[in-house]
């Protein structure tokens, strides 16, 4: 019923108190000074609802929502081979993450909503790659003639508006993006792919700074592990970006 | 104890977390150690006073060397913010921040001298909208140590962008700050991995003061 619980000590880091204090405020099941509600596990571990947590951020100022804006644009962000092919060092298992990002596409070519794919690559000449490659160096392999820079086979058929290549961890640092955008007039970005760490992340922020609203389906974006996933998403959410279920984004995408 | 954040071995496997290392200049960027943030009792405060005592000792080697030093500050001028943009209906906090007030002044604990540098910022990234790209060319700095708070906000921001501006960054572990400790961990662990140096206070003074000379520095 609840996919996404944490355990005591992610929610004790969480509020900046220690797991000690938080099973002492505790009461009959509910954490009144907090408004969450406690859940057992059948062996009696403790479980809290990553969604209350949530709520909690928006009472100390954090989380208000956004919203749509009047004209959006689907931002997909490397749904290519290197990050969903097996054999890559870059690897992520991205099964959920291309199901769910194939319904918004679908979507947004009935509402002709634009779609852009962007494509992280490498390259030797430019400083940007040759400074990020020094922290890893696998990205190498995502040399512009490279087949692991190509779109997943199961996407690969859509019609995209613009497809393009970047060096840059942000996609809107990418001026073919940026005016695309520009020219669109695009009020609202909505963001799927990988990773949710990393270049979604970067984007999110980058687009709130540049006045975009930012939605973000978390069942189309993913990640090298969950807790990345988990804490990337309540961050986003309490700062940049509206995070929502994959649902209630077609839906907003309807009107 | 804490849980792990990330499988570090998974991602030492996979080749991510290299160090990138120090350039020919760097320079130092404060951001955010302002009284809204460091002041407990501010509805976006919590206590750094370990990080403040850490920024003063990286200070106070910056100076020695005539490296230079940046202090960014959030501020907002229009009484209904609408110079922040639409980030205001994603975090109300931001309204404690307003042009003229205490909250937006550098905590005079700092070691914030004449001649340091101060960058006012609308949003996470001290690059946005300012003018912080500039001064670091025209001080021919390549490298940027970047201290202040939050951690997985501007901190984070600002390490992202100097990396894909072409700087190399580097985030001081034990200079940095956030309210949540799970998002401060987590923005470092992601940093370390894909973005940034992370090094600790005394790594930071102890490259700084071996590796330039005032001599070097000036050439």
């Amino acid at each position: 019923m609840f996919e996404n619980l944490l355990n005591i000590s992610e929610v004790a880091k969480l509020l900046g108190i220690s797991p000690s204090t938080l099973r002492r405020l505790e009461k009959n099941g509910n954490i009144e000074e907090y408004g969450l509600k406690v859940i057992y596990t059948p062996g009696g571990q403790r479980r809290y609802i990553l969604d209350e947590i949530h709520h909690l951020y928006s009472n100390q100022g954090f989380s208000g929502q956004i919203g749509f804006g009047k004209k959006p644009a689907l931002l997909i962000r490397d749904l290519t081979l290197a990050f969903t092919d097996p054999h890559s060092q870059l690897s992520i298992k991205m099964e959920n993450e291309i199901t769910a990002t194939k319904q918004l596409i679908d979507e947004a070519i009935l509402q002709k909503i634009p779609i852009i794919f962007g494509i992280t690559i490498y390259k030797s000449d430019n400083m940007v790659s040759r400074i990020w490659c020094k922290k890893f160096p696998s990205l190498q392999i995502l040399d512009r003639e490279s087949s692991w820079v190509n779109i997943h086979p199961a996407l690969s058929h859509y019609p995209f508006d613009l497809i393009s290549h970047t060096v840059y961890i942000s996609s809107l640092y990418d001026e073919k993006i940026d005016n695309f955008l520009k020219q669109q007039q695009i009020d609202t970005v909505i963001l799927a792919g990988a990773t949710t760490s990393g270049s979604i992340r970067a984007a999110a922020v980058d687009a709130l700074q540049r006045g975009y609203s930012v939605i973000i389906p978390k069942e189309a974006v993913g990640d090298r592990n969950q807790t990345l996933q988990n804490s990337t998403l309540i961050d986003l959410n309490a700062r940049y970006a509206d995070v929502m279920s994959l649902d209630k984004v077609l839906k907003g995408m309807k009107q | 104890m804490t849980q792990p954040i990330g499988d570090e071995t998974f991602f030492e496997e996979r080749g991510f977390g290299k160090l990138i290392g120090f350039g020919m200049k760097p320079g130092l960027i404060v951001v955010d150690m302002i009284k809204g943030f460091t002041d407990p009792s501010m509805p976006m405060g919590s206590d750094l006073t370990e990080q403040i005592r850490n920024v003063n000792k990286l200070l106070k080697t910056l100076h020695q060397m005539e490296l230079p030093v940046f202090f960014t500050t959030i501020a907002y001028d229009d009484d209904s913010l609408a110079d922040s943009g639409i980030w205001y209906q994603k975090m109300e906090g931001l309204k404690t921040l307003k042009t003229g007030t205490d909250a937006v002044n550098v905590d005079e604990r700092l070691d914030f001298r004449y001649g340091d540098g101060l960058i006012v910022k609308k949003y996470a990234s001290a690059f946005f909208g300012t003018d912080l790209i500039a001064r670091l060319n025209a001080n021919h700095i390549d490298t940027v140590i970047i201290v202040g708070c939050t951690t997985c906000g501007c901190v984070r921001a600002t390490a992202v962008d100097a990396l894909q501006l072409g700087y190399r960054p580097i985030v001081v572990e034990d200079a940095v700050g956030d309210r949540s400790v799970a998002s401060h961990e987590q923005s470092l662990f992601d940093l370390r991995q894909k973005y940034a140096d992370v090094l600790n206070t005394d790594e930071v003074v102890t490259a700084v003061s071996t590796k330039y000379t005032l001599d070097s520095l000036k050439k």
